[in-house]
């Protein structure tokens, strides 16, 4: 008994999910696991804590997660929105189950601007559940397709999951956003099949079919809002700019979109958001810094060679093994936010990709996408929670109303894990 | 005493603010300086790399104050007040503890890499960035000081009200016979 309680891997997750349980945050969880664990070594070691703690902020790939934060938030305002919902309603709001495809098109565009699914929900959501119950949608089925959709958000570049994924693996966050674009674009396509399904066994309305004036009118509108996308997937991809350089040049056109072109916000409006990205910011980077200590203290300690040890014991090809990673991770995914989970993961995983030859691109957006899932299902996802407070639905109510998509979404993963071209076949083009 | 916490506040508030600007006006510039004016000005990224350093550390501290670190709550909401009032306790030493160690650390380090130049900039050691760990550590370490007062605080209020509470309940019993 005792000499298992010595052992640092069995230690080390006792020690963490006690943490967690107990309610302590989870960068600390981290930090102190890893003194714990240095403690059991023998001693603690000052200065290499406060080395690792820095150099895990200290790079220049992290600073894409502010500035993608700030864009959002930049671009998440009113005039913006509407102008892309607006756009995308003549492009297929004449669709059987028309306002439905328009909320899964928003997404896809809108997650080409922003980098979170929670705030895809939170922003966008709030405008296409209105949209959808003035045309008379049922709650259930405009709340579920709204959170099913915002989780495209995180899948097309550009995506936050993905930068803290890049930054942990030290895979190219460049190459993992390209790769996350097929994927997201066959989400879209499969719910948009599930809301024709549903259009034609429920009747729902469909729109008129616009005129090509209308379309014009409509692209006219939202041309300047529809560029950032294409320029953002489009320098990266070109190779003009790093992820965090494509992040800058989107707050900056964000800003000018935002603050000169539809004045949508005001010089005093700026303070709150930058207050707010200062806030996430810096609460995501204490995780990240303690995510590389702690990284660095479980390889020394060997652990995840002894969790490899155990996997390796009986799943004997890379197709098993990735299909024990998936079920362990949507698990994973419904108890713990996103980016806790990669920074804890990642580091664990990292040796057995190694020793299975999974592409670490590859296994990041499947990673991503499943904990994408996550956010959908109870007991802590949550975009549930934003939705079931938006679309003033009740939580059981939403995630009976999910479970066809989460089912589609489930297919999307098999896909794109029993498939790497999918994932693989844009970023090996760059 | 009041007062004083409130300009701490304030003050952190506006410095997480500037740093926030700063990384945007520094990556900006970084962009002008390589596609407009077409030469590399390396201090840009390591500038904005610092802020972000600064603004992670000091950022953290206004985060224990308002308690907005991300923490997965299954057990604690639901406990008995004495025991949650142990967790939370417990989390808070816990905290501090490591708090500590990264204080010592970094202070370290501050004195240790006072020669160390950072690439670029040949005024600029990396004794000055660690010296923003070793501030955000102090000022989070403070900050969980008080919360162990408060909890404390809490602790006592929810022992009364809840004799309040199961009096009520008792006189309505009461009636109800």
């Amino acid at each position: 008994m005792i000499s298992l309680l010595l052992n640092p891997t069995f230690l080390f997750i006792f020690a963490l999910l006690l943490l967690f349980l107990i309610g302590m945050p989870v960068a600390f969880s981290m930090g102190l696991t890893s003194l714990i664990l240095m403690i059991i070594d023998g001693k603690i070691q000052y200065a290499n804590v406060a080395q690792k703690m820095m150099g895990g902020v200290n790079s220049f790939v992290i600073l894409a997660v502010p500035l993608f934060l700030l864009a959002g938030k930049l671009l998440n305002s009113g005039g913006i929105t509407d102008r892309i919902f607006a756009f995308c309603k003549v492009c297929v709001g004449y669709l059987p189950g028309g306002l439905g495809h328009v909320n899964v098109a928003s997404s896809i565009i809108f997650s080409g601007m922003s980098g979170t699914a929670v705030s895809d929900a939170a922003g966008l959501g709030s405008i296409e559940i209105k949209a959808m119950r003035d045309a008379g949608y049922s709650k259930g089925f405009s709340s579920a397709i709204t959170a099913a959709s915002s989780t495209i958000g995180p899948i097309i570049p550009p995506s936050l999951p993905m930068v803290i994924y890049g930054v942990t693996a030290g895979a190219s966050v460049g190459a993992l956003f390209l790769a996350g674009i097929i994927p997201g674009l066959l989400m879209g396509l499969a719910m948009m099949l599930l809301c024709a399904y549903y259009a034609k066994t429920r009747s729902y309305p469909r729109g008129e079919k616009p005129t090509f004036q209308l379309f014009f009118m409509a692209l006219r509108k939202a041309f300047l809002p529809l560029l950032t996308p294409v320029i953002i997937i489009g320098g990266i991809y070109s190779g003009w700019f790093t992820p965090t350089e494509a992040a800058v040049v989107a707050v900056l056109y964000g800003f000018i979109l935002s603050k000169f072109v539809y004045k949508e916000i005001s010089w005093s409006d700026l303070i709150p958001i930058l207050r707010e990205t200062a806030r996430d910011s810096a609460i995501l980077g204490l995780i990240i810094s303690c995510a590389t200590l702690y990284g660095n203290v479980i390889m020394r300690n060997k652990i995840p060679m002894e969790i490899l040890d155990f996997f390796t014991s009986f799943a004997h090809s890379p197709l098993t093994m990735l299909i024990v990673l998936n079920i362990f991770l949507l698990i994973v995914g419904a108890f713990m936010e996103t980016v806790s989970a990669i920074t804890i993961l990642v580091p664990i995983m990292l040796p057995i990709m190694a020793q299975y030859n999974i592409d670490p691109i590859h296994f990041g957006v499947v990673m991503v996408l499943n904990l994408m899932i996550g956010l959908l299902t109870p007991p802590f996802g949550l975009v549930l929670f934003v939705i079931s407070k938006i679309g003033e639905i009740s939580m059981i109510s939403l995630v009976k109303e999910l479970i066809p998509f989460i089912s589609i979404l489930l297919v999307v993963l098999a896909l794109i894990t029993f498939f790497p071209q999918i994932v693989l076949w844009l970023p090996g083009l760059m | 005493m009041k007062r004083l916490l409130a300009f701490l506040d304030k003050t952190l508030d506006v410095f997480t603010i500037i740093m926030t600007l700063g990384i945007v006006v520094c990556v900006s510039l970084q962009v002008l300086f390589r596609f407009v004016l077409e030469f590399p000005a390396p201090w840009t990224e390591e500038i904005a790399r610092y802020m972000f350093v600064y603004l992670t550390f000091i950022g953290s501290a206004i985060a224990v104050r308002e308690k907005t670190h991300i923490t997965i709550e299954v057990l604690v909401e639901r406990l008995p007040l004495v025991i949650r009032t142990f967790f939370l306790l417990f989390v808070q030493f816990g905290i501090v503890f490591f708090l500590i160690v990264l204080m010592i650390g970094s202070w370290y380090m501050v004195q240790n890499s006072g020669n160390v130049t950072s690439s670029s900039l040949l005024w600029l050691k990396m004794s000055h960035i660690y010296f923003g760990v070793f501030l955000g550590s102090v000022l989070m370490i403070f900050y969980s000081i008080l919360r162990i007062f408060d909890i404390f605080i809490e602790f006592t209020r929810g022992q009364n009200s809840k004799n309040k509470l199961s009096q009520i309940s008792g006189e309505v019993k009461v009636i109800n016979k």
